[in-house]
């Protein structure tokens, strides 16, 4: 089944690479990337495409997923969420349009793109920064673990001036301050 | 001995989270406390500490696939709970309750995150 979901997800990059849609990896994905490896049942994509392109992808990856026929407002930044159902309904990947949020539309700029062998592709992620940022608007308890983590494993190597002006805007500093106030000293 | 000791941190982590959302307004409804009893802090600290480093020599790649890994094993121990509660059922009945139980942990994760378009 491992092997499974890796194929969905090397299905799922090949064709946004081939498509040639600019995305980027965001949710547990990316903060796995950044702190520590926790469960992660889906795959979470922002892309920056219209509908002629969304169906493309929806095309180039039916042999393996259902699209959901109801699309979903995201409550944050408003935009729209699309679900693709592996054809084994044990894997599930989700793909939003960026939106016009101001942060969203940063932290599509500073994406990271990585080569990753594993994915036989070449795959965009949100900076660890952003992903704090963001977890902090979210702030469900599982991001707020997530952050503590991605703090403690990225250690000195953080924009701390980047992530301060974003949680400044978005009114999540002192929680940010609080979580970091719980970390031990690690080095 | 050690075994006993993480098992206490977390009951008492377990019971002081619960303790403090009931009644702080501190967080938000459904929000994380971080605090422990200072009994315990210092070992917690260091178990911490420990899996962080870890987490710094495992490459990034590697950090994402084990998510993936994680979460296999999770489906795997879902399938066993579902094989005891129907120990009588046929495996193409097991794997549909095993379905119906992902799309209801979906679900829960997504409870007040979206709305219909």
């Amino acid at each position: 089944m491992f092997e499974d979901h890796i194929q969905h997800m090397i299905l799922v990059g090949q064709a946004l690479e081939a498509a040639g849609i600019p995305h980027v990896l965001v949710g547990s994905m990316s903060s796995n990337v950044h702190g520590f490896a926790r469960s992660t049942k889906d795959m979470d994509l922002v892309v920056q495409t219209d509908h002629a392109g969304l169906d493309r992808l929806f095309a180039a990856v039916s042999v393996a997923f259902d699209i959901d026929p109801q699309a979903s407002f995201e409550t944050i930044t408003g935009t729209f969420r699309h679900i693709l159902i592996a054809k084994d309904e044990k894997f599930k990947v989700e793909i939003f349009q960026l939106s016009s949020d101001a942060h969203d539309q940063e932290r599509f700029r500073r994406r990271l793109t990585v080569d990753y062998p594993a994915l036989k592709a070449r795959v965009s992620i949100l900076t660890a920064e952003d992903v704090i940022v963001t977890k902090l608007r979210w702030a469900r308890a599982k991001d707020l673990e997530d952050i503590r983590d991605v703090i403690a494993v990225q250690g000195e190597s953080l924009d701390w001036n980047y992530i301060h002006h974003w949680v400044t805007i978005h009114g999540t500093r002192a929680r940010l301050d609080e979580i970091r106030a719980s970390i031990p000293k690690i080095d | 001995m050690i075994l006993w000791l993480i098992l206490n941190i977390q009951l008492k982590f377990s019971a002081s989270t619960l303790a403090a959302a009931l009644t702080t307004d501190r967080w938000p409804e459904g929000r994380l406390n971080l605090e422990m009893n200072n009994e315990f802090q210092p070992l917690a600290d260091a178990l911490y500490r420990e899996r962080v480093l870890r987490a710094r020599r495992m490459p990034p790649e590697e950090r994402m696939l084990d998510g993936i890994r994680l979460y296999d094993q999770a489906v795997g121990r879902m399938r066993l709970g579902v094989k005891l509660q129907n120990p009588n059922a046929e495996p193409n009945e097991i794997e549909r309750l095993l379905k119906l139980r992902i799309r209801k942990l979906w679900k829960m994760s997504d409870y007040g995150c979206y709305k219909p378009a």
